[in-house]
């Protein structure tokens, strides 16, 4: 943990709201990313970004000061949108589905894009973003976490409470589902 | 020995097509960009925190004056109009007979009321006390309809479809009884 960090983390569970604050500042984006690609909407990533942090706050006690706290707050976010992502499911019977991964669904999202602004590296790149989007929450939720928090499969795996081989076999299927998708839609642009 | 060696050429020619696929498709992924919370989210957040914590705090101290003052209003308007009431609503006889503790009125507090019913011009007696019972009455409501909040509408909604669901759940029961 940086030393502003564990000053600021100090300085917060002595109840200085302004410390907290500005913890909240450092590691927003954070919690902001992982509650984005694990509910896939604005509006509940905001939610569950404002539930973590009165959380984190309730619990800054039970913070172990040895231990990092962007972890310590990960877990926080993982375990608050997970609960969301539960009670969303039985409230719309919303299931997660592997078939978001056979392709199709992929393919049409990176289809969607206009074929003739599809040539640039940076337009490639917008089309399979939009296509991680389109990703089953469990895929996109390890995509996120490995890919923009730089987390490790350890970290992952303990994260989301599922073992190693799953995070591997996760994110080898969602990189294999993207670069299908890419495929296909490569080869309708030159076909 | 073209034919041969053609469906192992094709394979691998898949199997390089898919790599570099996999490799541009890693690297754009760690291009991705991080989506940035909306600017309002933190005030947002650390208002949460501070009710958060004005909560907490108020669960330690006595009731706010918003709900205590109706609620002291209403009962001195109601102990009021009980023993300044011109005409007792229940005779002493009767009261005695349901509970006795119920006719021995505080002598003190009585025998005030009568001297005061008797000292004062029995009409000027009853417009004092009518105008006091209605301004108490008054001053009370306004109390209570001005601390209603919003979120006193969501609980009392949220207690009426409680109630409802806890009565089809017995109606339920009683029915499948039958």
């Amino acid at each position: 943990m940086s030393d502003e960090l564990a000053s600021l983390v100090k300085r917060s569970r002595r109840g200085e709201m302004d410390a907290f604050g500005d913890l909240v500042a450092a590691t927003e984006s954070l919690v902001y990313n992982v509650a984005y690609s694990m509910l896939g909407n604005p509006q509940e990533a905001e939610d569950m970004t404002q539930e973590v942090y009165v959380r984190a706050w309730r619990g800054l006690d039970g913070f172990r000061a040895d231990s990092r706290f962007t972890t310590w707050l990960y877990r926080i976010a993982v375990n608050t949108c997970l609960n969301r992502r539960r009670s969303l499911r039985s409230d719309l019977h919303v299931i997660d589905r592997d078939d978001a991964l056979d392709g199709i669904e992929l393919s049409r999202v990176v289809s969607g894009v206009d074929p003739d602004a599809l040539v640039t590296r940076k337009d490639l790149a917008e089309a399979l973003w939009d296509a991680v989007d389109a990703l089953s929450p469990k895929y996109r939720t390890a995509i996120a976490l490995f890919y923009q928090e730089g987390l490790s499969y350890d970290e992952i795996a303990d994260l989301l409470s599922i073992p190693l081989g799953t995070v591997k076999s996760h994110l080898s299927r969602a990189r294999r589902a993207l670069a299908s998708a890419l495929h296909s839609r490569r080869e309708q642009n030159h076909g | 020995m073209g034919d041969r060696h053609e469906p192992t050429i094709n394979h691998t020619c898949v199997s390089e097509r898919l790599a570099d696929e996999l490799i541009l498709v890693d690297e754009l992924l760690r291009d991705r960009p991080r989506r940035h919370p909306p600017a309002y989210l933190r005030g947002r957040t650390m208002k949460a925190i501070r009710q958060e914590m004005a909560g907490t705090v108020e669960s330690w101290e006595p009731l706010p004056p918003d709900v205590w003052m109706p609620a002291l209003v209403f009962s001195l308007a109601l102990v009021l109009a009980l023993l300044l009431a011109p005409a007792p609503p229940v005779s002493l006889g009767a009261a005695a007979a349901l509970e006795p503790t119920v006719a021995n009125w505080p002598a003190v507090l009585r025998d005030w009321a009568e001297s005061l019913a008797t000292t004062l011009d029995s009409s000027i007696f009853l417009i004092g006390y009518s105008v006091a019972f209605a301004i108490l009455a008054f001053w009370g409501l306004r109390m209570a309809l001005t601390s209603w909040q919003p979120e006193n509408t969501r609980t009392l909604g949220q207690v009426e479809r409680d109630v409802a669901a806890a009565a089809e759940r017995v109606l339920r029961g009683a029915k499948r009884a039958h």
